[in-house]
């Protein structure tokens, strides 16, 4: 998947040549939007609202000289599907929220050492998906401390899910589904529940993925194969009949 | 698997499950999507799994339909600013031309020590690096609107990292911060 806005904006790149270190317009800059030729931002091009139409490295590009409003246009592109990812990978609403502005201070802080040979996308990603995975295992470490219990990479006690033999109304039923199907994604094991969030909740491609999880596209093929087959084992009840 | 249920059949059943996932993604080689089509064609058994599958990614998507809320963005928002106003007053307040100050203030009272271990006579700058005089006073600032809309509160600093103006005549000029002049008290 393409982040919405990203590079979809326009081919425009930052041209951090200054003239007088003001920021001063170089002829021919706002063709860069629509040709793709090299493009400098200009305070105008800032008042005419051209950000939003930059792609998402060069937003960053810009924010290196001090531009906040290009970083809060990054925040504003990514901050909803970054909470989503963090809030299915950890299931604790309050964490991943820690987490998602924990995840926009490190690129901030880092924005100087951001290769262009990755997209911002992938390299948001991984920073995030680094800190869910920091987290998810301090907190493993701390459930088998508590409980004394060597843990396997599936966590916790086994998977009770609402039973769906009642089936009261549709709507109860959707709910219980959804409930169960958040709970079983949970406990799926680290390595399946990522690429699943990933493809089947962000709709990343297989290499976007492979980028972030910073494994083969083979591998993440397979993981999200398995992943979802044991999804559907564990959820029998729901996806495995009619 | 209607009507066909022979362990080698089964066995099929499952090597065709294995590739539903990749099949949905169409990431499939075209003559293994026409083997699993055919397949399908004359096994229920695997049509409803296949269906299910279809159910499940189809919930995982709905799952992934998630909305921080503005106030997420605006927590994030407002905690980067934070982070790039704490940035800057520490670009304003760097150590380095104290350090650097401080450094050479070092080298020349070894050399003062020497000389006047060799009998030669004070001069301002010798008494000043023999502590009568202070040189690097810690002062307190009281920053005007200007400054504080950017940066609140009022900071202590270092004389020197602040009054390091001076114009091409060599006069020192008043003390300033990125440009704003700012007052001792």
């Amino acid at each position: 998947m393409r982040p919405d806005g990203g590079r979809a904006g326009g081919a425009g790149r930052v041209d951090r040549r200054r003239n007088d270190g003001n920021h001063k317009a170089v002829a021919g800059s706002e063709r860069g939007l629509a040709t793709g030729e090299p493009m400098v931002l200009t305070k105008k091009a800032i008042e005419e609202s051209e950000l939003p139409r930059l792609t998402d490295e060069a937003l960053l590009s810009s924010s290196l000289e001090g531009n906040r409003v290009a970083f809060d246009l990054l925040v504003d592109r990514y901050y909803d599907r970054l909470y989503g990812y963090l809030l299915r990978f950890l299931k604790d609403p309050e964490m991943a929220m820690d987490l998602l502005q924990e995840t926009f201070l490190r690129v901030w802080k880092k924005r100087r050492d951001f290769k262009h040979i990755a997209s911002f996308s992938t390299w948001i990603y991984t920073i995030a998906g680094n800190l869910a995975r920091s987290e998810w295992r301090r907190r493993k470490r701390w459930r088998m401390l508590r409980l004394g219990a060597p843990g396997g990479d599936e966590d916790g006690p086994e998977l009770e899910l609402p039973d769906p033999g009642g089936r009261p109304d549709r709507k109860a039923e959707d709910r219980m589904a959804v409930e169960a199907l958040t709970e079983a994604v949970t406990r799926l094991p680290e390595r399946y529940r990522e690429v699943i969030i990933l493809r089947d909740m962000q709709g990343m491609s297989y290499e976007e993925i492979a980028g972030i999880v910073q494994v083969p596209v083979g591998t993440v093929k397979s993981r999200l194969n398995r992943g979802r087959l044991l999804l559907q084992e564990k959820l029998g009840d729901w996806y495995e009949h009619s | 698997m209607t009507g066909m249920n022979t362990p080698d059949h089964i066995e099929r059943c499952g090597y065709y499950v294995e590739l539903f996932s990749a099949w949905l993604d169409r990431s499939l080689p075209a003559h293994l999507e026409r083997e699993i089509a055919a397949h399908l064609e004359h096994c229920g058994a695997c049509r409803t799994r296949l269906e299910g599958m279809k159910r499940l990614l189809s919930d995982l998507r709905r799952l992934g339909e998630v909305e921080a809320g503005p106030e997420a963005a605006w927590a994030v928002k407002r905690a980067v600013r934070r982070q790039a106003v704490r940035e800057e007053m520490r670009g304003i307040l760097r150590p380095a031309p104290f350090l650097l100050s401080a450094a050479a203030a070092a080298v020349l009272l070894v050399v003062v020590g020497t000389t006047r271990e060799r009998g030669i006579g004070s001069t301002p700058a010798e008494r000043a690096l023999a502590g009568q005089v202070e040189t690097s006073p810690i002062q307190r600032y009281v920053l005007p609107p200007a400054v504080t809309d950017r940066y609140p509160g009022s900071v202590e600093v270092l004389e020197d990292a602040i009054r390091a103006d001076q114009d091409s005549t060599g006069r020192r000029l008043p003390a300033r911060i990125q440009g704003i002049p700012v007052r001792f008290f």
